[in-house]
């Protein structure tokens, strides 16, 4: 295998094998907790609860620092804003649309399919990695498995609007803070660019490939 | 494609093999092969030269231009 692919192959499975731990690690303590107070809970026979989790802005606009809490390191009154909450909620409104409790189901049905997409994704990789290091560079298939990469980073750019507008959506359906509203935030771009940028790449490969069978086949 | 390669028939007529034009003609037998069976999308100016000078005829007698 050619030296500088042996690199970046090596940087890949590093910084995705700790980008995945880290993820795991910081969504499967909630996973955990919420397991477990759920567990709990059916014990008891009060498993109605409701967790919100989204971004949240002051109703009078950003900067505005609409709550306060105490410094205990001087015990002034501080001034702040928060951007982001996670409520648990075991009483909430009974007159719930039903249009939210569809979003909330298909909000957790499609992180599921988001996680397993990105298990996915290393493994077309592994494919591209292998087929290269036999001195394959301008197949066909290999195009098509870039393709499928930006499909999916597109598709799961997709999945976390959904899921941010549905959070969103539910926040504002199941609670009301004094002083904020739940909002949209701000999107996480970085998979819709490198989606379209592989995409791109994908469609110059081909072209490339295309002049290269020409070439191997003109006598 | 429309352009047809009869390569076979010329070299049916001069009663050559595969493997003598490629010799003369100092083009791999592949290559040849891929010429022979319709899949190639170009020919060179200079491996046409060698062709027709090989087989002794033109190249109208080799390329044909058909409908398709």
């Amino acid at each position: 295998m050619n030296g500088k692919l042996k690199i970046y192959c090596l940087c890949f499975i590093i910084i995705y094998a700790v980008f995945f731990a880290h993820i795991v690690y910081d969504e499967g303590k909630l996973a955990i907790a919420g397991f477990e107070f759920g567990y709990a809970q059916s014990a008891t026979g009060n498993g109605n609860v409701h967790v919100c989790g989204s971004y949240v802005e002051p109703v009078d606009g950003s900067v505005t620092f609409p709550s306060v809490i105490v410094n205990e390191k001087t015990g002034e009154e501080v001034h702040f804003e928060m951007r982001q909450i996670l409520a648990f909620l075991s009483d909430f409104p009974e007159n719930i649309p039903a249009y939210v409790k569809i979003m909330d189901g298909a909000t957790i049905i499609l992180s599921l399919i988001m996680v397993a997409l990105f298990i996915y994704i290393p493994f077309i990789g592994y494919r591209i990695v292998k087929s290269v290091a036999q001195n394959v560079f301008y197949s066909i298939k290999n195009i098509r498995r870039i393709r499928k990469i930006a499909l999916i980073l597109l598709m799961i750019f997709l999945i976390t609007v959904f899921i941010n507008l549905s959070t969103t959506i539910s926040t504002n359906a199941y609670l009301q803070i004094t002083g904020y509203r739940a909002y949209v935030g701000t999107f996480d771009y970085s998979s819709l660019f490198t989606g379209l940028i592989m995409l791109i790449l994908s469609e110059i490969l081909r072209y490339t490939a295309n002049i290269k069978e020409e070439q191997d086949l003109t006598v | 494609m429309a352009i047809i390669v009869n390569l076979d028939v010329m070299m049916a007529k001069q009663k050559v093999s595969l493997n003598e034009l490629s010799q003369r003609v100092d083009i791999t037998q592949a290559n040849l092969s891929i010429l022979k069976t319709g899949k190639a999308k170009a020919i060179r100016f200079s491996t046409l030269n060698a062709l027709c000078k090989e087989l002794d005829c033109q190249p109208g007698d080799i390329l044909e231009f058909r409908e398709d």
